[in-house]
Parts: C-alpha cells; sequence; structure tokens
C-alpha cells in the first residue's frame, strides 16, 4: 500500500494534499483528537451547503425577514428540515470548537505552533461572530432583543466599543440598515473568511508536523491512505448522522415578530454570551470589559508560557500548574454561567429554580 | 524499510458502522420529511398577493381555508368547506385575509399561522372579534358590524382613559400614561383586555388604576384599541402628519360654564361627586367645603406637590377654564349631610377609604398615594399613638396625604363621636388605653448626617425606604402599608423630629417598621432623624 502511494505521487489529488503520506499509529486512536476537528470541519461543510438554499429564499429586509423565514419554514418542502440543519450543525460548531480547543490546549504543545493556535482563535471568533449575525436573521422577538443584547455588551468595552457597536447596528439604535449589515456579514463576509483560516488553519497543521507527540516517539507509523481517510470519513459520516437525525427532533426556534416596544422579560444574548451577560448584571466593568479582556489574552498569550524544553505530550502534560488553573478556570466558570444565565435568571434577572 | 506495523483494522468496521448509521438516519428523514398523503402540502400552497393601499401583501391562508370559513381538514372523513358569510360591499378576493383577521399569512402551519404566543400582537382574530381590525381602514365613526368597537372609542373618552393615555388622530388628550397610538401593532386582543382589567400585574409598580369596568366594557375598549396600528390604511403619512398639527390646543371659544367644564373634563370619570361616581378617586362632594380655593388651584395644577404619589394627572385646560371649575366647585357647595349620625359619618365619609368594615383597603385604597390607615386589628398603632394627634388628624387632615381636614364639615362633637364609633367597633379599644413609652435618647443636633450615618441608613433603611429615601426600595413592594416616602416634604414639614424619632426608636405598630432601638447606636439616632430631614427638605 505504500508503494502505491509513492507511485501516485504525480497524480495525488487534493485530498492527499492535504494530509501526510504517513502517520503514527498514535494519531489514530480516537482518545487522541477525539475527531473534533474533523467533526468541526463537517459541520462547516453542512453549513454552507443548508446557507447556500437558504441564500435563496431569505430577503433581507425588516418586513419581509420574518415571513420569509415562515415561509422557509412551513411552506417550501424540506424547508424546516434544511433551516434546522443549518441551526444544529452552527450550535454544535461551537462545542465542537470548544472541545477542540480545550483538548489541543491541554495536549498539545503549543509553544511550537503558536501561528496556528492563534489562527484556531481567529476561527473560533469567526465562530461566534457568524452564529451571533445569523441569530438575527429571522428578525423575531428573541432575536431583536438578542441583537440589542448582544450590541449593548459590546459597548461596554472602553474606546472600541461605541465604534463597535455602530458597526453592528449600522447606526446608533436597531434600524433598517441593521438587518443588511448582518446579513453582509454573515454569509458575504464570514464565509470566505473561513475559507480562508480553514486552509491556513490545516496546512499549518501539515506544516508543524502533523500532530504533537511524544518524542523521542516509539509509534509506528501507518499510511494515511487509507487509515487515515477512512477514519476521517467515518467521523465525517457519523457526524452527519447525528445532525440529520436531532433535526428531526429539535426545531429551530422561531418566535413571534419583533416588538420593539416590549422587550421579552428578561430578554436574554444568545446562549454562548449569556456567560457574559451573567458576569455583566453583577458589575458591567468587570463582567464587561475586564473579564472578558483577560480571557481574550489570556488565551492569545498562554501557549507562551509552557515549558519549552520538555517534549511531553498528553493530558496535563507540559504545562505550568497554574497556566493549566487559569484555563479549567475559565472553561468552568463559563460553563457554569451560562448554565445560569440559560435556564437560572427569570423575570428581572432574577434568580429562579428553573422547574 | 519500516518495521511490519499491526494493521488497523477497526477503522474498516467503524467506515462501514458508520455508513450503515448515515444509511439509516437519510432514510429515517426521507421517512419523516416524506409528505402524508393528503396532506395540503402534497396537494397545493395557495400563494395570493393582495394590494391594500399600496402595501403588497403575500399570503398562503387559502391552502387550507380554500373558501374561507372552516379548514379543510383532510383526512378520512372529509369535512365540507362553508363559505365566508357575507361581507358586501367588502370582497374577499380584494382584501385577502390577514388585513382584517391578522395572523401570518406567509406560514403553512396550524400554529404559526395563527400567530404565535406572547404579546400576540398577530394571533388570529375570530368572528366577533374581527370588528377589532375595522377602524385601522375606516375613519372613526359608527359602522355597520363594529358596533362594540364603536362603543370601546366612546368609552375610551367616557371612561377618561384619554385623560392620561394618548392616541394620535383624535382630540386633546394627557400624555401622563404610555401612548397608545400604535398599540395593535404590539399586543394582542387578549394582552390588552389583561392590561386593562389587571393593570398592576405587569408591570407590579404600574400606578394605573383599576377602572371599574365590565367585561363587555372591557371587550369593547380592547377592540377599539386594538385598530391603533403603526400605518393606518386610512390616513397617508401626510394626512397624519396634518392631523397632528392641527390639534387644538385650547380653542378660541368661551368655555361654557363650569358645571359643563367639570363634566367635560371627564373628573368623575374618577372622582365621587354627589351621586355620580368613578369609583377610582376620591370624592369631591365636600372638598370645596374642606379646601380653601388656593388649596385645590395649586392642586390642579401640580397634585404631586401638595400630596407625593398622588397619581391624578394634571389635566390641561386654559386658566378660563381652571378658574370657572374652581368657581363651580365652591360656589355650589349645596350638598349637605343629612343624617349625622356617627354610622352615616362613616359611611359617608370615611369608607371610601378606610372600608366599611375598617381595614384600610376601601374601593380606591390601591389608588392613594399610601394605604389609608386600618382600623381593624390595629389596636397596637392606635395605642401607641398619643389622642391628641388622632383628633388632629381628622380635624386638620394629614398633609402630604388623601385624607381631608374635616373640621369645616363636622363639629367637635361629631368627630368625637365618630372616634368613639371607630375605637369601639372596630379598634376595639379604649381610646386612653395608651402604651408607655421609654424616654428617647437625650437630642443631639448635628447639622450634617456622618458617614457612619449613611452606612447604618444604607443596611438599615435602604431596602424599604430606597437609596434617595423616596419610599420605593428594593423590596417596597413586599410591604403594605408601603414604606414611608421620605421626600414627602408636605408631610414632614407638619411633624416633630420626637416623632420622627420615637418611629426609629420603637418602631410603628402595624406597618412592617421594626423597632430599631437594639440596632441603631443611642448617639446615631438623632443622626438617622437629620438624614430623614435632608431627604425631606424643601427644595423650592
Amino acid at each position: 500500500m505504500l508503494k502505491s502511494t509513492k507511485q501516485q505521487g504525480t497524480k495525488r489529488n487534493f485530498i492527499d494534499h492535504i494530509h501526510p503520506p504517513s502517520v503514527r499509529s498514535r494519531t489514530l486512536r480516537p482518545w487522541t483528537t477525539f475527531g473534533l476537528g474533523i467533526a468541526a470541519l463537517t459541520c462547516l461543510f453542512v453549513l454552507f451547503l443548508t446557507g447556500i438554499t437558504l441564500f435563496l429564499y431569505y430577503v433581507p429586509e425588516q418586513s419581509k425577514a420574518y415571513e420569509r423565514i415562515l415561509h422557509i419554514t412551513t411552506g417550501l418542502r424540506f424547508g424546516n428540515l434544511i433551516r434546522n440543519l443549518h441551526y444544529l450543525a452552527a450550535n454544535g460548531l461551537i462545542i465542537i470548537t470548544s472541545l477542540h480547543l480545550i483538548r489541543v490546549f491541554l495536549t498539545s504543545e503549543l509553544r511550537q505552533r503558536y501561528l496556528n493556535w492563534l489562527y484556531g482563535l481567529v476561527l473560533f471568533t469567526l465562530i461566534l461572530l457568524s452564529n451571533f449575525t445569523g441569530y438575527i436573521l429571522p428578525w423575531d422577538q428573541i432575536s431583536y432583543w438578542a441583537i440589542k443584547i448582544g450590541a449593548s455588551l459590546a459597548g461596554y468595552f472602553p474606546v472600541i466599543g461605541g465604534f463597535v457597536q455602530n458597526f453592528l447596528l449600522g447606526g446608533e439604535g436597531i434600524g433598517p440598515e441593521t438587518l443588511i449589515r448582518a446579513f453582509a456579514l454573515h454569509v458575504g463576509v464570514f464565509p470566505p473568511l473561513f475559507i480562508l483560516f480553514v486552509a491556513l488553519h490545516l496546512w499549518r497543521i501539515r506544516k508543524d508536523g502533523g500532530l504533537t507527540h511524544p518524542s523521542p516517539s516509539s509509534d509506528t507509523t501507518l499510511p494515511a491512505n487509507p487509515w487515515l481517510y477512512r477514519l476521517e470519513f467515518s467521523v465525517f459520516l457519523l457526524v452527519l448522522s447525528v445532525l440529520l437525525v436531532l433535526s428531526n427532533f429539535i426545531d429551530a426556534p422561531v418566535f413571534e415578530r419583533a416588538n420593539s416596544l416590549h422587550p421579552p422579560n428578561p430578554a436574554k444574548a444568545p446562549w454562548y454570551f449569556i456567560g457574559i451577560q451573567e458576569l455583566v448584571s453583577y458589575s458591567a466593568m468587570f463582567g464587561g470589559v475586564i473579564i472578558p479582556l483577560f480571557m481574550l489574552a489570556f488565551f492569545i498569550i498562554a501557549p507562551l508560557m509552557e515549558h519549552s524544553q520538555k517534549q511531553a505530550v498528553g493530558f496535563f502534560m507540559n504545562k505550568n500548574l497554574w497556566v493549566k488553573a487559569i484555563f479549567i478556570l475559565i472553561i468552568v466558570s463559563q460553563i457554569v454561567l451560562i448554565i445560569i444565565g440559560q435556564w437560572f435568571r427569570g423575570k428581572n434577572w432574577a434568580f429562579i429554580m428553573p422547574f | 524499510m519500516k518495521k511490519k506495523t499491526p494493521q488497523p483494522v477497526w477503522i474498516n468496521y467503524l467506515l462501514l458502522g458508520a455508513a450503515g448509521v448515515f444509511f439509516l438516519s437519510v432514510m429515517f428523514t426521507g421517512w419523516k420529511a416524506y409528505p402524508k398523503q393528503n396532506h395540503v402540502m402534497t396537494q397545493y400552497i395557495a400563494d395570493l398577493t393582495i394590494n391594500l393601499t399600496g402595501l403588497p401583501i403575500r399570503e398562503h391562508c387559502t391552502s387550507c381555508h380554500p373558501a374561507g370559513r372552516f379548514p379543510l381538514i383532510i383526512s378520512r372523513k372529509k369535512r365540507q368547506d362553508k363559505p365566508h358569510p357575507d361581507i358586501t360591499p367588502h370582497l374577499t378576493e380584494e382584501l385577502g385575509c390577514t388585513g382584517c383577521h391578522l395572523g401570518e399569512g406567509m406560514a403553512v402551519d396550524p400554529n404559526i399561522s395563527h400567530g404565535l404566543p406572547g404579546m400576540g400582537a398577530r394571533e388570529v382574530l375570530k368572528k366577533k372579534d374581527v370588528q377589532a381590525s375595522c377602524y385601522t381602514c375606516h375613519k372613526l365613526a359608527p359602522l355597520q358590524g363594529a358596533k362594540l368597537a364603536w362603543k370601546g372609542y366612546k368609552l375610551f373618552f367616557e371612561k377618561g382613559c384619554d385623560t392620561c393615555h394618548f392616541v394620535d388622530g383624535l382630540e386633546l388628550a394627557g400624555r401622563y400614561g404610555p401612548e397608545l397610538s400604535t398599540i395593535g401593532t404590539y399586543l394582542g386582543l387578549k394582552k390588552i383586555q389583561e392590561s386593562i382589567k389587571y393593570p398592576k400585574n405587569d408591570p407590579v409598580n404600574s400606578i394605573m388604576p383599576r377602572i371599574p369596568l365590565s367585561s363587555s366594557q372591557i371587550k369593547a375598549i380592547s377592540y377599539f384599541l386594538k385598530s391603533r396600528t403603526k400605518n393606518p390604511a386610512h390616513l397617508t403619512p401626510m394626512a397624519r402628519n396634518a392631523l397632528r398639527s392641527e390639534k387644538k390646543v385650547h380653542s378660541g371659544q368661551e368655555p361654557s360654564t363650569g358645571q359643563n367644564i367639570f363634566k367635560d373634563k371627564k373628573c368623575m370619570a374618577c372622582h365621587q361627586y354627589g351621586d355620580i361616581d368613578g369609583g377610582v378617586a376620591t370624592d369631591l362632594t365636600f372638598i370645596a367645603q374642606m379646601r380653601s380655593k388656593s388649596y385645590l388651584r395649586d392642586y390642579l395644577r401640580n397634585p404631586q406637590k401638595l400630596v407625593p404619589g398622588a397619581i391624578m394627572p394634571v389635566i390641561a385646560m386654559s386658566p378660563v377654564e381652571e378658574e370657572k371649575i374652581l368657581d363651580f366647585l365652591v360656589t355650589s357647595s349645596y350638598f349637605t349631610l343629612k343624617k349625622r349620625d356617627p354610622k352615616n359619618l362613616y359611611m359617608a365619609l370615611c369608607q371610601r377609604c378606610h372600608a366599611a368594615d375598617g381595614n384600610g383597603m376601601g374601593i380606591i385604597y390601591k389608588n392613594l398615594s399610601g394605604l389609608p390607615r386600618p382600623f381593624l386589628k390595629n389596636s397596637d398603632f392606635y395605642r401607641s399613638v398619643p389622642q391628641s394627634r388622632i383628633i388632629k388628624s381628622v380635624e386638620s387632615g394629614i398633609p402630604g396625604s388623601a385624607m381631608p381636614p374635616y373640621d369645616k364639615i363636622l363639629s367637635k362633637a361629631e368627630i368625637d363621636s365618630l372616634l368613639t364609633l371607630i375605637f369601639d367597633s372596630f379598634i376595639g379599644l379604649k381610646r386612653d388605653d395608651k402604651k408607655k413609652f421609654a424616654t428617647l435618647p437625650p437630642e443631639q443636633k448635628n447639622p450634617l448626617a456622618t458617614k457612619h450615618t449613611k452606612k447604618l441608613y444604607m443596611k438599615n433603611c435602604l431596602r424599604c425606604h430606597g437609596k434617595f429615601g423616596t419610599g420605593t426600595g428594593p423590596e417596597y413592594l413586599e410591604h403594605t402599608p408601603r414604606p414611608r416616602n421620605f421626600t414627602n416634604n408636605v408631610f414632614f414639614n407638619d411633624i416633630e423630629d420626637k416623632r420622627i424619632a420615637r418611629s426609629i426608636y420603637d418602631g410603628v405598630p402595624g406597618t412592617s417598621m421594626p423597632p430599631f432601638k437594639t440596632i441603631v447606636p443611642d448617639n446615631e439616632l438623632w443622626n438617622l432623624v437629620t438624614m430623614v430631614r435632608m431627604f425631606s427638605k424643601n427644595d423650592d
């Protein structure tokens, strides 16, 4: 098999190109990566595919957008399925990439791969921004007030906050420009950026020598074709199946028409920003500015604080204890805050029991 | 050469399994999404575009309601569709469905198409409720088929709703409550009815009084309000603007008699005057005999200045009209109390606020700036209040509250007998049964509250009395009677420091105010009094 790969050298296709000719047997073990990277790529693939379909029917205009969403959801054959898939893949992407980020941070030696870590952070930011701009497009009650909250969260940032808010809303407040802007960003700006950064991200993995591995390695190597390909294809199919099955049971939400005079009580940000909203409810300065800035700064500089000498790989290796501690603190606190914000907050943001 | 490695054959099985799972999920999805036989989706989706006053409206409604009435339920038992009732001179083909019935025309789903829950702004209007849409196109005039909506329009003025709420395009109206010009676009019928019926449900601190209305009257008003929409079809934007500027603030013509103005301004939509009773606000029958003309004038011009927390709006009127109303009230004090025994006096003068059973919850108590002092089960309070203060409250009223002075219409003996009645039948206390208090710590005068005092206030008082002493701290809604509003300078100008100190030191029985003598150190007591005085300082 190895021979055949070599012989194909001149006719290697694109798939061959982004893969190494051979991989270590460790790479193929499920618990090394959990297949999260491929799962994320699968979600992205589904998003592009369903996104193009939705693109054909959606109209980014305040008086039409909501009706168009209803038309897609109820009037078109498979329209609901497509929209559910888009919704599930989008939210799945956030969860999967978060897990991917955690896995990479805890197992890899990032100092050598700092550039790719930064690409990953850019991709994660793009995912959040795409999700947020997509959340707005149905223009129903929940999305209308989510953008209001999202924009005001952005407004807490000193110096650039006001600018970001103005840019997102296309003016001082939510107006007809807001929807067009969100739409343009969602379908015109972010997708090409995704393609660019995903390409860079994948290319960098090869450049950096594949997955990080213990050195000196006692691992044996195996040809990527067919083992890696088959494994990746299996993950692809499994993720696709999960999305398909779930899309039969979980409906993408649609609420009442946007009502600019009567906010829902409580008005909540999309779930991935609820952690920040919860923090802001305690203190605008700390929760809206200092803590998010600290988290961002930590993610950017954390890989530089590693021991550079040791080549240890595996969970919790090769990291300073306190770097690990801060990382886990950030992740756990965000999860707890999101849970509190999503299920334990009732009218006027008062604490309630969800049952 | 690399050494021979074991091949990860499990990947093959995984791939096989994944392919199987994928195949099954595709089949499952296909089966789920495949249109069921005889379902509307297998047939056709009606797609109509109707032009209503220049606004194209697209609808799928007739997919399920082909003839416009009952839905076509396509199952084994076919249900015959009935035609839409005759609505000549209208034509259903011209008007479409959602123009009158609302709902979401672009959806083909039994739940979504009929308007999603929440505010219910687009909830489908069925049967008689359709008349809520008539006046979105038609001008406000009696209209066949919209009798209730027309009645609602008239009630809106009769009941004095316009005294507080502004509705665009109508006559001069108040701006005291929220503007209702576009309410129909944002709220559903049920939500509007609920807000009229239970005004204090949401928000809980709403000051809107509960107007005594029957449920059919509420329905009628809600029909009228539902027709107040953002883009009424009968008005072009230009016509709307013209209406706005055309509004008469004060007509130049000579106002009619004071009595007519008194009626025109709908005072009795809330107040009682003689036999006419709005059931919302205080009794004005004897007001001119009890209060001076200048007091009434000041009150009309700014009710909150004399009774902080009063919910009465400033009524828009010209100085001439104001003078005529006052003259009418003062000169026509015809009413006299015929039966002057204590029981009848209580029912005529006290019962409206203090309630017939003396629990302080008379019919209008919710609309007053504070809870009328309860008599029933409140003996602790009366035991702690000196006799002279009780008599003074009746004789000269309580400044800064709705309690008027009664010394002009009642004799001293009558007041005395009234009090005896109240003490005997409600409070259950002998009039001279008074509690003996421990002496207060020696008075110290500090011109300024210290940092420590402020901390003490923050810790113990703020929860109820609020950061600025307005009586609206975070917990204020949990207490009845509500915490004292320290900024009520009219009230505080009238009382002594000693009483404030006593209330802090020993608490106020019958209210949520607990004694603070163990919490507040002796040397801080008078500093707190100073602090209360700072809140209630007259700023004018």
